[in-house]
């Protein structure tokens, strides 16, 4: 106890440590702007409107992308690269990386929650207050150094995403569901945090800088210890990107959840956690790579298997996206198992392209919803979509043939690039793995993405137009765009910033596919440590 | 007599896994997230040995952290449960039967 | 201390013969549950509807800012310990603090987490329901069926 005593009774002044409150300017534009949201919902006398909510939520986005994509040119000077706070926090291109792609994210959810959240009165801005929060959270986990500031973004991030499931009135599956996610979110925070403690009391520290350090310099003479935390640390963080062993919530979530948060929760809470898990294990265990990458490489073999054979028998369109997704994670992981500059700048490129991707799917499938009319939409009912509404079909067809890899869109390379990372880095049976996943992936992919163009009733027919559906999807960004404005007139009344979300998202998986080169470099300049 | 600190480095393994086994065996919602309260806790105790036997007040500090996230949990928790059960009779996990597989 | 050991000794025993018990009697004894008999009452009854909750929801809400508020107190009391030290930086620190507090409050208060109002009887109607008869509402334990409507 005297230590204790000790340091509290002194009195001299302390010496804080600098605070550089540029470098976690995007986070405290969501943070303060989520506070003045709430502030400005609560002092003024009636519920404020829709479109005022999501107007400001998007400012606040703005601002904070504008800022991030500020910080990404500064970063590119020699040098930038640094820890701030104390070391708790870093600067440095991957963390930039992340605040862009956090940024972007979140204002597309607030554009397409505009019309596919089916809220109360009011709701409406609890909703923009939480996707702001949780958004700051993800920022957080990508740019912290020390495994508290990490755990803290995690539980930002996934409270608000508790909430955000649950929110929809008249949603029972969104209740049910959230229940689910947030008690095995709170396990395996849980779980995390006991792996962090052991780590600490194994190395003496939980800053990520410090961690390294000890390891490379001291041998440990028993490292129990320290290897069931960095297990637990990875179990933990395997619930947040749902990886197979801890996938099982995973489809059950994404079904109930509310579309746009489906969404979200796809593309924020799986990227914050790969960002976490590339940030821990790269710059922290790096010492111990003989220890965990060969453990990558098993769970990525059985996520991208499990995750592509579970989608087969699906029926549910959006429970079939949640197994994509999970086979998708094994594909991000595949990069990481690979342990190289290029495994990883492939898998940062695959977690950018697959994020866009994913938002516009889910949102595409909120607002056939919303024409169906009926909430959980089957494969079944995406029959003769292409004659109802031919925009959200197309868009429909295009952001799942980009899911599954087809050429001319940014899922063709990301996959591409992954394994041959992979191959490169001699890793032949995971690579041979991956590659039948995808075909096997393949399949459902193209059950789904046929469906819309068959009649409704039992056509046979369907072979010969699902070949043009293919066909259509490939040439080119200029159909994308001119299918948007045809479809946007006559949709205008009730979707018309989902239509935006859905046609952006359309109009860059496209666009990037065909134009890849920057966005490559980009991420492969993001890289960590190599 | 002092304790050693390993044997508080045990009782919070124990602690964390006597939670872990009720979050698996109960049914009981509320009863599930009162093992996850006793796992964070377990790692509190955790926490604080260690920065006892490191001589290092950082993971008492930390220990904060953890009870203010594990206060919001709870909030946040015991919202779903109540705007889940409000509706419905009785609080176990078997009867959240909306989803099967 | 060694004049405790006959009690460890007992406590031991005691555990081991209650555990014996348990164990052996769940080993042993036979197992043919259906329905009626897994039903929290036996006697046969249904419950027509859930006995009234005992407090209105409107408690949780109430517990559940008074959990936030008591939580944050755990950061003010280190800082009250050593305010001295941390000089105006502390002081500005607590504020940022205490006003992100106070939005949440002010969020609270102003959707009517602490407006009591008036405590509504959970009273769904008449406890009697024409459909309640004696047959329709014994369970036959025999067939374990439920035979309610």
């Amino acid at each position: 106890m005297s230590f204790l005593i000790a340091q509290v009774a002194s009195t001299t002044p302390l010496k804080f440590p600098p605070i550089e409150y540029s470098a976690i300017a995007p986070e405290l534009i969501m943070v303060v702007g989520a506070i003045a949201v709430l502030l400005v919902s609560s002092l003024v006398p009636r519920h404020i409107s829709k479109a005022v909510s999501i107007t400001l939520g998007s400012l606040v986005a703005l601002v904070s992308l504008a800022d991030s994509i500020y910080l990404a040119f500064q970063s590119g000077s020699p040098g930038a690269d640094k820890a701030v706070l104390a070391g708790a926090v870093a600067l440095d291109k991957f963390a930039v990386f992340f605040y862009v792609l956090f940024s972007i994210v979140a204002l597309l959810t607030l554009l397409a929650g505009r019309e596919l959240m089916n809220l109360d009165r009011g709701r409406i801005t609890e909703f923009v207050i939480l996707v702001l929060l949780s958004t700051s959270g993800a920022m957080l986990m990508a740019s912290a150094l020390d495994l508290i500031v990490l755990f803290l973004g995690l539980e930002i991030l996934s409270i608000s995403l508790y909430v955000l499931v649950a929110m929809e009135s008249d949603n029972d599956r969104g209740r049910e569901s959230s229940i689910k996610y947030f008690m095995l979110g709170g396990f395996s925070s849980a779980i995390f945090l006991y792996g962090v403690a052991l780590v600490y009391g194994a190395t003496g520290s939980t800053n990520l800088g410090q961690i390294f350090t000890f390891l490379a310099n001291n041998l440990l003479k028993s490292n129990g210890v320290l290897l069931a935390g960095m297990g637990m640390i990875l179990v933990g963080l395997g619930f947040k990107i749902s990886a197979v062993p801890f996938h099982f919530w995973a489809p059950d979530v994404y079904q109930g959840a509310p579309s746009p948060v489906t969404g979200f929760m796809a593309a924020t809470a799986k990227a914050a956690g790969f960002a976490a898990l590339l940030r821990v294990f790269y710059s922290g265990f790096i010492p111990f790579q003989s220890d965990w990458v060969p453990l990558i490489g098993v769970i990525a073999g059985f996520t991208m298997l499990v995750g592509a054979v579970l989608a087969v028998v699906q029926t549910d369109v959006k429970r079939t996206l949640a197994y994509s997704s999970i086979n998708q994670a094994g594909f991000i992981l595949l990069g990481l198992y690979a342990a190289s500059a290029r495994g990883v700048g492939a898998s940062l490129y695959f977690l950018i392209t697959y994020s866009v991707v994913i938002v516009g799917a889910f949102a595409t499938v909120g607002a056939i919803e919303k024409v169906l009319g009926k909430s959980g939409v089957q494969i079944e009912d995406l029959r003769g979509l292409s004659k109802k509404a031919p925009f959200l079909a197309f868009s429909f067809v295009t952001l799942i043939l980009a899911q599954a890899g087809a050429p001319f869109t940014t899922g063709f390379l990301a996959k591409f690039n992954v394994v041959l990372a992979a191959v490169s880095s001699k890793h032949y049976p995971v690579a041979l793995i991956a590659m039948i996943s995808a075909a096997i992936a393949v399949f459902f992919y193209l059950r789904m993405a046929l469906m819309p163009f068959r009649s409704v009733s039992v056509g046979a027919e369907s072979s010969a137009e699902g070949g043009m559906s293919l066909e259509d999807s490939q040439y080119g960004g200029d159909s994308a765009v001119m299918v948007k404005e045809e479809i946007s007139i006559d949709a205008k009344s009730k979707l018309d910033s989902a239509t935006v979300v859905i046609a952006a998202a359309v109009i860059v998986t496209i666009g990037l596919g065909i134009w890849a080169g920057p966005l490559i470099s980009i991420a492969n300049r993001a890289v960590l440590l190599f | 007599m002092t304790v050693p600190g390993s044997w508080y480095l045990v009782l919070s393994a124990l602690l964390f896994s006597l939670g872990a086994l009720g979050f698996f065996t109960r049914r009981n919602v509320l009863i599930m997230f009162m093992s996850m309260e006793l796992m964070l806790n377990a790692v509190n105790l955790t926490f604080v040995t260690f920065s006892r036997m490191l001589g290092d007040i950082g993971g008492q500090t930390l220990v904060f952290f953890v009870l203010v996230v594990a206060a919001a949990e709870v909030v946040v928790g015991l919202g779903i449960i109540v705007a889940i059960f409000r509706r419905r009779s009785s609080a176990t996990a078997d009867d959240l039967s909306i989803f099967r597989g | 201390m060694i004049q405790y050991l006959p009690i460890l000794v007992l406590v031991i025993l005691a555990t081991l013969f209650a555990g014996l018990s348990i164990f052996a009697s769940a080993l042993m004894s036979p197992k043919k549950p259906n329905p009626a008999k897994s039903a929290p009452y036996e006697c046969g009854i249904i419950p027509s509807h859930e006995p009234p909750e005992r407090f209105p929801v409107r408690f949780f809400l109430v517990a559940m800012i008074f959990v936030v508020f008591d939580i944050e107190i755990i950061f003010i009391y280190p800082y009250a310990v050593i305010s001295k030290s941390l000089g105006t930086f502390g002081v500005v620190e607590m504020l940022v603090f205490g006003v992100t507090m106070f939005a949440a409050f002010l969020y609270l208060v102003s959707n009517g987490a602490l407006n009591w109002g008036r405590i509504r009887r959970s009273r769904d109607g008449d406890s009697t329901y024409e459909a309640r008869t004696s047959s329709s509402t014994i369970r036959r334990v025999s067939s374990g069926e439920k035979t309610a409507a």
